[in-house]
This record gives C-alpha cells, sequence and structure tokens, in this order.
C-alpha cells in the first residue's frame, strides 16, 4: 500500500510538472510573435537618454517614404510631432526633438536644416538650436542593397519647455514621447518572396505557433482524459489514451477526431465573426484596423468552409456510412486517418500568419491578382502559408473523397442496392464525386498561385501577360461544386430526419436521387456565375446563367418531397426534427434569393454587396449548419449510447432560429442598398440601425451555440440512456448497439424494405399505404 | 456475407498517416519560408511515415497474401476493392492533368480575350475601317497565325488601324505573345531528341512492368527464377524512369541556358510547372518502385499478392499516357 501511494504520488507530481510546463509555455508564447509592439529600449537609451519624461500621446508623422526605396536615392522625409496637451515654451524655445534610425542607408540634413539637425551615432537627431521646432526634414540616401527592408524608427517628443530657466532634473516634467515605426522595402524585395518573408522571421512564428498549439492542446487533452476516468489518471494511461488516438484507423474513432476538430473551428470561425460583426455595428467604426479586418474574415469564410463544415459532414460520413451500409469500416481505413491528420496539420498553415499579426487577407476566394501579389501593398506575407495550407486541405479532402466513394460502390451489404441505399448515403456519395472530381482545379490554381508567390512564376500577373481570369475559372470550377459539397450532406440528413419524424418512408425516393444526381451534374456547369461581372465571353455569361437557373428544378423537388414527407406522416416534434424543419424554412429562403444571382443584370447590381452575403449564409447557416445541428441531435445517441437534452436542445434551437433570421435577413435590405461587402467599415450614417441589430443578434447566435456546447458535454456522462433505436430509424446504423463494436458488425446484417420497416413499428401513416400501395400487417 | 477472417482481427493501428501529414506541413512552410533546412527536414518526416506505412506490410511472411477485401453489388461486384480505389484515383488524376491542360490552352488560343479581338473586328466593320466585304471572322483569322501568333501589322491594316499595337500589349508594355518551349524545342534537333527518347523509354516502361507482373503470376516458374525475373524487369522500369527524369533536367538546363527560357515568363511557367508536375509524379512512381524491387529481391512477390504490382502498372499506364498528351501539347505544338 506505501508503495501504491508513492506511486500515485510520483504520477501526480509528474502531471502537475507537465501542466506547470504549458502553463508556462502559454505565458510565454506572446513573446514570440516576431513583430515587437514595444519600444525599442536600446535605441531609446541612446536617442532619448536626455528626455525620460514618459511614454505618452505624442503622434509622430513622418511624411516623404517611399513604398519602396531605389538604391542610391535620397528621398526627403519630413518629421512631424504633434501634442495639443502640451502647448511648448512661451518663447517657442525648447518645443521637441526627435531620434531616427534606419537599419541601413545614410542620413543627411535638409535643406536649410543644416543648423537644426545633427547626424549622431548611426541615427540623426536634432540640434541644441534644432529643438525649438515640431517640424524637421531630413535627407535619407537609401542603400545600394535593394534585396533588403530597411527598418525606420523615430522617437518623438512633445517638450513643455519648463527646463528653460530651471535647473535641469524638472526639464523633463510634462514631456511626453513616443515612438513610430516603419519598414521600406527595397525595389528589389519587391520582386521574390523569399526575400520579403524573411520580415516575419519564420522560426520565431513556427516556434510561436507550435507552442500555443501544442500547449493549448495538451491542455484540453488533459482534461479530457481525466474526465474519461478521473480515477485512472496518470501519465502512462495517458499517453497509452493518447497512443490510441493518434494511430486510430476505426472509422468511428476518426468520426471523432473530425467531430471535435469541426466543432473547436466552429467556434473559432464564430469567435471571427463577431468580432468583426462588432467592428460592423456602427459607421465609421474603428474597433479593428483594415488589416485586421480583412485578416479575421479571411479566416472567418476559410475556416467555416474548410475547418467547420467539411470536417462536420465528414465526421458524419465517418460515422455513418459503413453502419447505414452495412459495412465493417471504410474502404482504406489508413488512407481515411491520413485524411483527417493532413486536414489537422493544415489548419497550422493556414493561421500561420496570424501568429505575427500578417494573418492572410486575400479572402477565401483568394483572388488573383491581389493574392499572387507581394510586397508592401500586395497580400499580407502570411498568405504564402495560407495558401500551402490551402494546398494540403486539397490533398486531404481528395484522401478522405476516393475512400468514401469507394467504400459506398464496393461495400455494400445485401439488400442495400443502388436505389435502396439510405438518402444521407447518396447525398454523402453524390457530394464526395463532385468534390473529387472538381477539386484537382483547386489544387491546381493554388498551386499555380503559390509559386507564383515564392518562385516567380507569373501566371496570374497582369503585366508580364498573365491572366488573373484564370484564377477565377479554376477558383470556381471548384468552389460551386463546393457550395453543394456542404449542402448536399445536410439534403441527406433533413431526408432521414423527417422520414423518421415522420414515421413513414421519404416521399418520392426515386426522384430524390435522380434530384441529388442532377444537382450532381449541373453543379459542374454553373460556375461562370460567379464571375457575371469579370468580363469574360458575353455567351459563356448566357449558357451560364441558363444552366445556373436550371439547378433551381432537382432543389425544388426536394423541397416538395420533404413537405409531401410531412403531409403524410405522423410527425414526432424531437429537437433534430425541429432542427430540420427550421432548415425547409431557411434553406427555400436562400434558395430563393439565390436565383436573383444568375440573372447578369440584377447580378451587376447585387454582386459583391450584403445581398451576397445574406444570401450565401442562409443557405450555408440555415442550410448546412442547421442539418449538421440536426444531425448531432439524432446520431448523437448511436455514438455516445446517450440522448442529448431535449430541454437544452428546443433551447438552442429557438434561439438560434430567431438569432440566425435576425443576423441575416437585414443585410438582404443593405445589400440592396448597396452596402459593399468586405469592407472594413463605411461611412452611411443610415445603415448603422441595420448593422447595430445585426451585430445584437449575431453575438446571440454566437452565444447560443455555448448551449449546444455544454448540452454535448453534459449529456456524455448524464444523458438519457437509450437502447439500439431511439427514434424508430428505418435504416442498417439502427440496427447495431448504440455505441457499435468494433469492427462495427460481426455479421453483415441484410436491410429491410423501409416501407414495412415504418408499416410494422407505428401502422403506417394513410400516405405510406395510399403512394407504396404496402398493406399494414 | 463475410469478408474473411483477415477483418475479423480488429483495427491495427497505424503512426503513418500522422507522421507523413507532419512531414507534409514541415516541408510546405519549409518551402513557404524559403527555407532549405525545414523543407527538407520536412521531406524526411515524409518519406519516414511512408516507410512506417510500408513497414506494416513486413516482414512479408504471407500474413498480408490472406486476401484482399472483395467488392460487392454493382458495378465492381467481385472485384478486389483496392483495384477500384486504383481507378478512383486516376480519376482524380486526369482531373489534375485535365486542369493543367485546359489553363494551358487557355493560354495558347487566347480563349481568354479572342472576344474582345471579334468585338474589335465588328467595330472595324461597323465603322467601315475594314475592306469591304470583311466579316470579324476573316479579320480574326488575319489577326492570329495558325499558331495564335498575333500578326500585328496585318491586322492593323486589316482593321483599319483600329487594333494597333496596343491592342497586343500590357499595361507595362510586355508583348502579350511570347515564345513558347515548342519555338525552342522545334528548332533544333538536339533540343528535340530528348523528349523524343524519353516518350520511347516511358512507353517500353510500361511494358517492362507488365512483363513483371507476367512473371510474378506465374506459378509454373520455380519461385527463384520468378523473383529474379520480377526483380529484373521492375529494376529494367526503374532504370527507363531514371533516364527519363535525367533527360528531362539536362533539357531543362539547354533550355534555361541556351536559350533564355525560364519561369518568369508567362509560356515559360506553362511549360516548367507542367512537365515538372509529371516528372513529380515519374519521381513518386520510381520511390514506389525502388521498394518494390527490394521487395522482389528478398522473394516477396508471388501470384497471392502480384496484383500490387498490377495497381502500380496501373498508376505507371497513367503518368506514361498524361506525357503522350503533354509531349505533343508542350513539346511539338
Amino acid at each position: 500500500m506505501v508503495k501504491g501511494s508513492e506511486l500515485m504520488n510520483k504520477n501526480k507530481i509528474r502531471v502537475i510538472s507537465l501542466l506547470f510546463v504549458i502553463f508556462i509555455a502559454l505565458a510565454a508564447t506572446p513573446q514570440m510573435t516576431s513583430y515587437p509592439t514595444g519600444v525599442n529600449r536600446a535605441n531609446g537609451t541612446t536617442g532619448c537618454a536626455c528626455h525620460s519624461g514618459g511614454a505618452g500621446t505624442t503622434t509622430v508623422i513622418v511624411d516623404g517614404m517611399p513604398d519602396s526605396f531605389v538604391g542610391g536615392t535620397s528621398y526627403e522625409l519630413n518629421i512631424t510631432i504633434s501634442n495639443p496637451n502640451i502647448a511648448g515654451a512661451e518663447l517657442s524655445s525648447n518645443m521637441g526633438g526627435f531620434r531616427l534610425f534606419a537599419t541601413d542607408g545614410t542620413f543627411s540634413a535638409g535643406e536649410n536644416y543644416t543648423d537644426l539637425v545633427q547626424v549622431m551615432d548611426g541615427g540623426i537627431t536634432h540640434t541644441e538650436s534644432g529643438n525649438d521646432m515640431r517640424s524637421w526634414v531630413v535627407v535619407w540616401t537609401a542603400p545600394d542593397n535593394e534585396g533588403q527592408i530597411v527598418d525606420f524608427t523615430v522617437h518623438g517628443n512633445a517638450v513643455n519647455g519648463n527646463a528653460v530657466g530651471n535647473i535641469p532634473a524638472d526639464g523633463n516634467s510634462g514631456d511626453k514621447w513616443s515612438t513610430f515605426q516603419a519598414s521600406i522595402p527595397g525595389a528589389a524585395a519587391l520582386g521574390g518572396g523569399a526575400i520579403l518573408i524573411e520580415q516575419a522571421e519564420p522560426y520565431e512564428v513556427a516556434i510561436a505557433a507550435i507552442t500555443f498549439g501544442i500547449a493549448l492542446f495538451s491542455l484540453m487533452l488533459v482534461y479530457v482524459f481525466y474526465r474519461n476516468n478521473p480515477d485512472g489518471f496518470n501519465l502512462n494511461g495517458l499517453t497509452e489514451w493518447l497512443k490510441k488516438w493518434m494511430t486510430t484507423t476505426d472509422h468511428k474513432e476518426v468520426g471523432t477526431l473530425y467531430f471535435v476538430f469541426s466543432f473547436l473551428f466552429l467556434l473559432i470561425g464564430g469567435i471571427f465573426a463577431m468580432l468583426f460583426r462588432l467592428q460592423l455595428a456602427v459607421a465609421d467604426n474603428d474597433f479593428l484596423t483594415q488589416d485586421q479586418y480583412n485578416s479575421f474574415f479571411t479566416l472567418h469564410g476559410t475556416t467555416m468552409i474548410f475547418l467547420a463544415a467539411m470536417p462536420m459532414i465528414a465526421a458524419f460520413a465517418n460515422w455513418i456510412i459503413p453502419l447505414q451500409i452495412g459495412a465493417k469500416d471504410l474502404a482504406f481505413p489508413r488512407v481515411n486517418a491520413m485524411g483527417f491528420w493532413m486536414l489537422a496539420f493544415s489548419s497550422v498553415l493556414l493561421y500561420g500568419g496570424v501568429m505575427s499579426g500578417e494573418g492572410a487577407d486575400i479572402t477565401w476566394t483568394m483572388y488573383a491578382p491581389f493574392s499572387n501579389s507581394l510586397g508592401e501593398k500586395g497580400a499580407s506575407a502570411g498568405t504564402t502559408l495560407f495558401v500551402a495550407g490551402i494546398i494540403m486541405l486539397g490533398i486531404s479532402s481528395t484522401l478522405s473523397g476516393v475512400n468514401f466513394i469507394a467504400t459506398v460502390m464496393t461495400m455494400r451489404a445485401p439488400g442495400v442496392t443502388w436505389m435502396k441505399m439510405p438518402l444521407f448515403t447518396w447525398s454523402i456519395f453524390v457530394a464526395n464525386a463532385m468534390l473529387y472530381l472538381s477539386l484537382p482545379a483547386l489544387i491546381i490554381g493554388t498551386v499555380y498561385l503559390y509559386f507564383d508567390r515564392t518562385i516567380g512564376t507569373h501566371f496570374y500577373d497582369a503585366a508580364v501577360g498573365g491572366d488573373p481570369i484564370l484564377w477565377a475559372h479554376l477558383f470556381w470550377y471548384f468552389g460551386h461544386p463546393e457550395v453543394y459539397v456542404v449542402i448536399l450532406p445536410a439534403f441527406g440528413v433533413v431526408s432521414e430526419v423527417l422520414s423518421t419524424s415522420a414515421k413513414r418512408s421519404i416521399f418520392g425516393y426515386k426522384s430524390m436521387v435522380y434530384a441529388l444526381a442532377g444537382i450532381g451534374v449541373l453543379g459542374f456547369i454553373v460556375w461562370g456565375h460567379h464571375m457575371l461581372t469579370s468580363g469574360m465571353d458575353p455567351t459563356f455569361r448566357l449558357i451560364m446563367m441558363l444552366t445556373t437557373m436550371l439547378v433551381a428544378i432537382p432543389t425544388g423537388v426536394k423541397i416538395f418531397n420533404w413537405l409531401a414527407t410531412l403531409w403524410g406522416g405522423s410527425l414526432v416534434f424531437k429537437t433534430h426534427t425541429l432542427w430540420a424543419l427550421g432548415f425547409l424554412v431557411t434553406f427555400t429562403m436562400g434558395g430563393i434569393s439565390g436565383m436573383f444571382f444568375p440573372v447578369a443584370g440584377l447580378d451587376t447590381h447585387f454582386h459583391d454587396t450584403y445581398f451576397v452575403v445574406a444570401h450565401f449564409h442562409y443557405v450555408l447557416v440555415g442550410g448546412t449548419l442547421f442539418g449538421m445541428f440536426s444531425a448531432i441531435y439524432y446520431w448523437y445517441p448511436k455514438a455516445v449510447g446517450r440522448k442529448l437534452d431535449e430541454k437544452l436542445g428546443l433551447l438552442h434551437f429557438i434561439i438560434t432560429f430567431i438569432a440566425m433570421n435576425g443576423t441575416f435577413w437585414p443585410m438582404h435590405q443593405l445589400g440592396i442598398e448597396g452596402m459593399p461587402r468586405r469592407y472594413h467599415t463605411y461611412s452611411v450614417d443610415s445603415w448603422s440601425e441595420l448593422n447595430s441589430f445585426i451585430t445584437m443578434s449575431a453575438l446571440i447566435m454566437g452565444f447560443a451555440q455555448l448551449i449546444l456546447t455544454w448540452n454535448i458535454i453534459r449529456s456524455y456522462k448524464y444523458g438519457e440512456k437509450c437502447g439500439k433505436d431511439p427514434w424508430g430509424g428505418w435504416s442498417l446504423e439502427w440496427t447495431t448497439t448504440s455505441p457499435p463494436p468494433t469492427p462495427s458488425f460481426h455479421e453483415i446484417p441484410t436491410q429491410e424494405d423501409d416501407n414495412l420497416h415504418h408499416v410494422e413499428s407505428t401502422g403506417g401513416g394513410m400516405f405510406s399505404r395510399m403512394w407504396k400501395g404496402v398493406e399494414p400487417k | 456475407m463475410s469478408y474473411g477472417d483477415h477483418d475479423d482481427h480488429g483495427h491495427h493501428g497505424s503512426w503513418a498517416p500522422i507522421i507523413a501529414s507532419l512531414g507534409t506541413m514541415i516541408f510546405l512552410y519549409g518551402f513557404s519560408e524559403a527555407s532549405m533546412g525545414i523543407t527538407a527536414i520536412g521531406l524526411v518526416v515524409l518519406i519516414w511515415g511512408l516507410f512506417t506505412w510500408w513497414k506494416g506490410d513486413l516482414p512479408f511472411d504471407g500474413s498480408e497474401k490472406m486476401g484482399e477485401l472483395k467488392s460487392y453489388g454493382t458495378p465492381f461486384g467481385g472485384m478486389n476493392i483496392r483495384k477500384a480505389g486504383i481507378w478512383l484515383f486516376l480519376m482524380s488524376e486526369v482531373m489534375i492533368f485535365g486542369s493543367f491542360f485546359g489553363a494551358y490552352m487557355r493560354m495558347r488560343t487566347n480563349w481568354n480575350t479572342h472576344w474582345t479581338l471579334l468585338d474589335k473586328a465588328q467595330e472595324a466593320i461597323d465603322s467601315s475601317l475594314a475592306a469591304p466585304g470583311a466579316t470579324a471572322k476573316s479579320i480574326y483569322k488575319e489577326c492570329l497565325s495558325e499558331k495564335h501568333t498575333p500578326m500585328i501589322t496585318q491586322c492593323e491594316e486589316a482593321t483599319g488601324g483600329l487594333v494597333n499595337q496596343t491592342f497586343w500589349h500590357t499595361e507595362s508594355s510586355t508583348p502579350v505573345y511570347q515564345h513558347v518551349a515548342a519555338e525552342y524545342i522545334t528548332a533544333d534537333f538536339m533540343t528535340l531528341l530528348p523528349g523524343a527518347i524519353n516518350t520511347f523509354a516511358l512507353i517500353l516502361s510500361s511494358f517492362t512492368v507488365v512483363l513483371a507482373l507476367k512473371a510474378a503470376k506465374n506459378v509454373d516458374l520455380d519461385p527463384k527464377v520468378r523473383d529474379k525475373k520480377v526483380r529484373n524487369y521492375l529494376a529494367m522500369t526503374l532504370m527507363l524512369g531514371t533516364l527519363f527524369l535525367i533527360l528531362k533536367l539536362w533539357e531543362w538546363n539547354h533550355l534555361i541556358h541556351d536559350y533564355d527560357f525560364t519561369i518568369s515568363t508567362l509560356a515559360g511557367s506553362f511549360f516548367y510547372v507542367t512537365t515538372g508536375a509529371h516528372g513529380v509524379h515519374v519521381f513518386v512512381g520510381l520511390v514506389f518502385l525502388t521498394y518494390f524491387i527490394y521487395k522482389a529481391h528478398i522473394g516477396g512477390w508471388d501470384h497471392n499478392n502480384a496484383q500490387s504490382i498490377e495497381y502500380y502498372g496501373l498508376y505507371w499506364h497513367f503518368v506514361d499516357l498524361a506525357w503522350v498528351i503533354i509531349f505533343p501539347a508542350f513539346y511539338l505544338y
């Protein structure tokens, strides 16, 4: 016993020291970002040694700095300091001083300023007689090496003049100084990305990002492990447990990894959204800088599409597809695991730039010619890493795509024929087929972009004959199928949920399948409607306009089929049913607002306004996200063996549904009035009212997701226990235990007819008998 | 229905996915930051992941021969699932090279600007600047040669000066039209030669892979003879593939140094990135082939598992086929 307790103590010490290291790492991380934000003290002590009045609100402005310098050229710089609170001495003596440093180049006094400024210790400063003013002109001669970036530091001191006539010791009281910093790249540094990127100091950025990520993640993992089994909490158990998750190839465990990952990034993406909604709440706001705004909405878009929506779909696909088709696992388990890890590591690259304040600012569409431009006026340095991350995402989706398509094509159990396959499986199959065939265009597009940014190709550089519109074609050839890739699985979920909740088979199963496949085919020939204003061939514009409108037909078929399913069934209102019904409302509205864009004339007005934002958020939040929420409530019992709390679920649904409409509905109005998207602020005061309302709704919607988070965590331990089939579902995933064993089936099951199932369990709805001709038993 | 005993052992965890993914991330990070060191580390980690993957198949004691998963139902009923997987993978590869190709043809045919030229031609007709009887299409044909080279002087005449020098130039007055690789390559037999040899080398290597497969599947052969045959045919494939890469690098070197044809032009960007991507596919094939040869050397192949050579062969044939399309489009056209 004594030995046992000693062991326990040792383990405690180990874990506590581990946590200690993690906290230290967390605390140290902010120091590792590559841009120091404080005043450079080394310069400060030499430059402002006799002016230690203290840092303050003094403004330092330097005019005449070029965007990039040419070697050997002289530039005239006007340095002005101002501080309305410090007037300066009466006799206009002793008003201020400055100290200017540059990492290269030489200084000299400006014309008429030879007696007023002096070169000192590699920089330049005012002379004794030069401190009677607050504005100086100096000349900076650029160095010959154009391949570098020169950093400037200016300390400016606003002096109140109380040193005149007093003893020097009092001289600094009431003076306030501050610092201005700038960087000017050489002309050659603009040409090649390699040189410019040094600015971000890759090693420091990498260490910061990796430390931060690992520390935060380890903390979370240790906590989850502790919660799982508080008694078996020791280091050996922890490493074994971690190893299990890091090496797992089981479809259910990989699905769980996908789910946790996507949920985490759903919350992160939501935080970005709330931050820039605060910025947009009122006109002329300056809560975020332009650069922050640009990088935040870029990461919001990319996070939500690639790191939240698609992984969440992959999570359910991983969990449910093998169960629904009666397979023991996916076709290629190791490839499947690799798909997840590629995704997980790509997020590090996507977020790489944020740690250095140089986050990608190229929007999720990454339009050339901005995204391939380098230098001061180009996209920020983190963009290169971001593009690399997108390439990795492409690899990840290709790997998971081949897996799902192969699984559905080759591993269906007896009875699960193509025309009896559950609609969720059909939707995942069509979505993955679309993703799989369109993704190469994105990969090639981003590889071109990546090479433009790194090794000096000129695919998108119009200055040498490159073609920025090529990017738009390659991106949207992927991008439009992509929006169906994220919406089709939601269709599948809603089909499953509605038919189970209505206690009948889905209405018009065959037409549902053909509609899915039809969308799958049409999705490839509509991409041009994103580019109607890009100046492409008018004939092509017409074709794309017509094909886009065609998409409404299969989508309409699906909506009417869902309505007919409700009509013929006896509906049970569970939380997942509510989400599916909410989906029907909001998705239909989103679909209708979408029909404005293919009309080239209308699109010219609506292009890049908030009307577009309203449309695609109605489709992506009201469609995809609502569908995924429905799936969470529907399949959580299957994965965990306990139901989610229905009361919390109802609360979550009501708040989110109202707040979602409150957030995105007013955007239609703003868009029609012409409010442009992707601008960090606006000056039209009449837009403030609606925008404030949107911001409030967005915050409510964001915080409402904490209810779901709490519900998921709480129900894991305390939820109501449930058996194989808590909702009365028909497909094969409900024939195995909750949670299912590994491998998921010991004996391959045989799927029965869905109508027979529902007739047996409920006695069958009137329409079920009428349309299918099945007699109740 | 049952898949046999193989699958009932439960799941074997594998470190390979996470290691290979980490390697990919480090590789891309290093490349982005132009740091050769980090890039190399990433590549090493990536290859470590790959070897971890292959190590799962070792030690060739027969445990991997217990049978592959078979497909069930339409459309691949009875086929090995891995074979369906490789065909699906090739579908993605077709789209990859399709994208390279589409982008290249767009550049070569002025597809992005041809309608503006037609527009200008119509304008010239409407304002009677063009010769009487000319149509927009006939003017268009006069403006571009068969190889889509702008005929600047003829075009200016045909449109009565409406489409002049400036139409063909971008803002910084760089000519829109740039010399493409084919012009240099076809100009000189010695430049064309490596490409021509490469074409035959790849086709021949596709044949030797099939011979290796045939030898591995031959149950009548003495195991020792069979192993030697398989190894030699695979080694022949490796040599031909290596020859391809060496000649390609020599040819790039020649184009860059003797003709000053670099990636900093638009045509050069397309040429080097597309042929380079194909070269990477060949290189990846060679990495796999090295492992296959090692496996043949220690007697790992027989008729039970020879289908792996077949799947590899499908990939290799595809790489070959892609070259058969790239060669005329980039070297001759």
